[in-house]
């Protein structure tokens, strides 16, 4: 047994012991040793989680990249007729990438929420549901086959949901925290629906199936040629999956669910909703490129979905005035371009957007949330400005992040986002690269738009507040700065062959995930897919046309590093050098509506409203009609009707049958009272009584005899 | 002279008696209701007697009639000593009023 193979499963088990712990005794723990000693008891599972993870990788990376992959078996599992699902874990270098992320940034967080979630009455419940997120969110990454991956992608729903409404006294948040439940469902239906189609087929044609990525990866090909219903299974299969991914990445249409959802404490925004949960989905595409390969149409239908959840959403976040809403949007508009790259068969350079996004949105969530903190939990920029002097670790950190995500030259999003912006106008079209380019330049105005009104010019806080503003302690502010530092230097491990580097993200990850060579496009219109497949060597020809790019690769590059810094100018311009400027152009009457449409998001919400709720609340109406008037009204014709009969009853009761009993009380009394009267003792009216008989015989022995 | 006037006689003084016996309260009027229904008796024994008479011994009415006669002193003497010992107890001979042995 390697040292992997014996660690491994506890990076998961180590934060879900920990959940455990905190969630059965937490109240406990937290009334005898107090807060401080529950946060590191909270902090030490994915400490050490994060310690395992990183000592794995670097044992790995001293392999040979032929034997970088693990598969970890732990138990049995699920064993009924073709179906064998098994507790197995999945450990290359895709998992360890995500592991690193995964526990490396939720200890940080873990940490900085010891500071964030300071004199919360449920500090220990806040802990307890955060390491059992860690705990699904780690079982998704390593779990070997699509079952234990489920499990973990429901867990970390489970997990949102609770966190989101984690202050669930305010109804808003509860309300937000059932929103983001609901759209992820739906995308759960659609994994779900993938995962019993691939079984399906599967099963028809092999004795066992594991589900697990290895044998899906062996069997991808054969299935690529069954059929339902006339269309390929695998395209079939893929958009469920995508519809998977839709739903817990937050892309058009279910992606209205994640701003909602910072409602939920930041560290939480900085964990789940920006660098973790909702990159699953992107994962999961990573994790099965085979199936996706094979399924070209349903890589187009992704890189438009991608291209215009990443416009879009950044054209919203221009107009929004809350930090966490704009940082909200943001990171839509990011999980777009992942897809991009994903849907354009840039794999690698989906997966390395997903690292350095991690890095630098989480820095500035984190950044964010120090900010709301020093100002008494005030979220709208416009009650901000000014707080670079009180606050410079944070300032500084969330300008260097966003330094990152604009993509200024030699920072983590120049290289990751160029990559993807790169192979879009390769393998997709110009037109998927220029909504992308146009968001890119959208993305750098809006984040300089939020560091300009929240670190630059005058406050617009009131006095009060303003005095009480101080830096965060040590133990929130040193993680923002770490991940910031990463924000910055990350973007080294992937320079592109043309900037002189040898890709070497893209190397490290090729034992798993391997590029696609050929546009999705051109995939189509080959008749024979199996020629084109991924692992399909390089030609000399294909290198020949990589060179003649050079060129134009660089031009491109040139071209967005212009344009987001001309856009961060503009921001500049409009929020911090001259103000009035801005209120001349907002005077006017379109600028005005122009503003009002995106502020209001598009008016998607409403439209879900119209669309969907007002439908179903109207087949509730119906349905609740239906009960008063027809299942209420054959209740109450039961009840009538018994009350009816029981009137009947009463009266025959109280008539006859008392009437019967009372008659023979009556009888007896009145005939005792009668027989009584002949009881007087006096001798006259006895002798008359007899007299009278006598007569009486006399008559009889007159009539009868004579 | 025929038997039916003396049965009428006899029949109407039984009903004057017992009238008499059934309606009056006062002890001394029912003891004289009680002699006439014995006198009324005792003419239907005489009238019986005479014009019926049987044939071993013709005089068994008019001999029955003598025992009525002393039938009756025996019973007034005695209901008069019992009418006497009432009135002394409750100061009057109203029967009715007498209910001290009442069950």
């Amino acid at each position: 047994m390697s040292f992997i193979q014996t660690a491994i499963p506890f990076v998961p088990i180590l934060p879900l012991i920990g959940a455990l712990i905190l969630g059965f005794f937490g109240k406990r723990i937290q009334a005898s040793v107090g807060e401080f000693k529950t946060g590191i008891l909270g902090c030490l599972t994915p400490g050490l989680a994060a310690v395992i993870s990183f000592a794995s990788f670097f044992v790995l990376i001293t392999l040979e990249p032929e034997q970088r992959v693990f598969t970890i078996h732990l138990t049995d599992w699920i064993s009924v007729a073709e179906l064998d699902v098994q507790w197995a874990f999945r450990y290359d270098p895709l998992s360890a990438l995500m592991l690193m992320i995964v526990t490396g940034i939720g200890t940080l967080i873990h940490i900085y929420s010891m500071g964030y979630m300071h004199d919360d009455q449920s500090y220990w419940r806040f802990f307890s549901y955060i390491n059992l997120f860690l705990a699904a969110m780690l079982l998704l990454v390593l779990g070997d086959n699509l079952v234990i991956m489920f499990l973990g992608w429901e867990g970390v729903g489970l997990c949102s949901y609770l966190l989101i409404g984690f202050w669930f006294s305010d109804s808003d948040n509860a309300q937000a925290g059932k929103k983001a439940f609901l759209f992820n469902r739906v995308g759960d239906l659609g994994f779900i629906t993938g995962i019993f189609l691939l079984y399906l087929f599967s099963s028809q044609h092999y004795d066992i199936v594991t589900l697990s990525f290895g044998e899906l990866d062996q069997r991808a090909l054969f299935l690529s040629k069954s059929s339902l219903w006339d269309y390929p299974l695998l395209e079939i299969a893929a958009l469920c999956f995508f519809i998977g991914a839709m739903g817990k990445s937050a892309q058009i249409p279910l992606y209205v669910w994640l701003p909602d959802a910072m409602a939920g404490p930041t560290p939480v925004s900085a964990l789940i909703h920006a660098a973790t949960m909702v990159t699953a989905g992107v994962y999961m595409i990573g994790r099965m490129y085979f199936l996706f390969a094979l399924a070209p149409n349903v890589l187009m239908f992704v890189s438009w979905i991608a291209a215009l959840t990443c416009f879009f959403s950044a054209t919203i976040g221009m107009a929004q005035f809350d930090i966490k809403k704009v940082l909200a949007y943001s990171t839509v508009s990011q999980l777009g371009y992942m897809f991009l790259a994903m849907g354009v068969g840039a794999f690698s350079a989906g997966i390395f957007h997903l690292l350095t996004h991690a890095a630098f949105k989480a820095a500035l969530f984190m950044g964010s949330g120090s900010v709301i903190v020093a100002l008494h939990h005030k979220q709208d920029m416009r009650e901000m400005g000014g707080l670079l002097k009180k606050m410079p670790v944070t300032g500084w950190s969330m300008i260097a992040a966003t330094l990152a995500i604009m993509g200024f030259p030699l920072t983590s999003g120049f290289f990751s986002k160029d990559e993807i912006l790169w192979k879009a106008y390769m393998q997709g079209s110009p037109a998927l690269w220029l909504i992308g380019f146009t968001a890119a330049g959208i993305t750098s105005f809006y984040m300089w738009r939020l560091i300009f009104m929240t670190f630059f010019g005058e406050s617009r806080c009131d006095k009060h507040t303003w005095d009480h503003v101080k830096e965060q302690p040590k133990r929130t502010v040193v993680p923002i700065a770490i991940l910031a530092f990463l924000a910055l230097v990350l973007g080294f491990l992937n320079i592109p062959h043309f900037l002189g580097g040898h890709s070497g993200f893209t190397d490290y990850l090729s034992p798993v995930v391997q590029d696609l060579e050929i546009a999705p496009s051109k995939l189509i219109e080959t008749s024979s897919l199996i020629d084109t497949h991924v692992s399909s060597t390089m030609t000399d020809e294909s290198l020949s046309v990589e060179e003649d790019h050079t060129q134009l690769e660089w031009t491109l590059m040139i071209l967005s590093v212009l344009w987001t810094i001309f856009t961060g100018l503009i921001a500049f311009f409009f929020y911090y050098l001259s103000p009035k400027t801005r209120q001349i152009i907002m005077s006017f009457i379109w600028a005005k509506k122009l503003f009002q449409l995106l502020s209001d998001k598009y008016y998607i919400d409403e439209l879900y409203e119209i669309v969907i709720i007002t439908p179903i609340k109207a087949i509730f109406q119906i349905c609740s009609l239906h009960d008063q008037k027809v299942i209420d009204g054959i209740v109450n014709f039961a009840g009538f009707f018994g009350k009816w009969i029981a009137k009947i009853s009463a009266v025959f009761d109280n008539q006859i049958v008392d009437g019967c009993v009372n008659g023979t009380g009556w009888l007896s009394q009145f005939s005792g009272q009668g027989f009584s009267r002949l009881q007087s003792g006096k001798i006259q009216s006895l002798v008359g009584a007899s007299l009278l008989v006598g007569i009486g015989f006399i008559v009889l022995l007159v009539f009868y005899f004579i | 002279m025929i038997l039916d006037g003396y049965l009428v006689a006899s029949a109407a003084l039984f009903t004057l008696g017992v009238v008499l016996f059934l309606s009056k309260k006062n002890a001394i009027a029912i003891l004289m209701g009680v002699e006439l229904i014995l006198n009324a008796s005792a003419i239907n024994f005489v009238a019986f007697g005479k014009f019926t008479p049987s044939q071993g011994s013709p005089f068994d009415g008019q001999i029955f009639a003598i025992f009525i006669i002393l039938l009756a002193a025996a019973e007034a003497v005695v209901a008069l000593a019992i009418v006497l010992a009432a009135y002394k107890e409750y100061k009057h001979i109203m029967v009715d009023q007498y209910t001290k042995l009442r069950g």
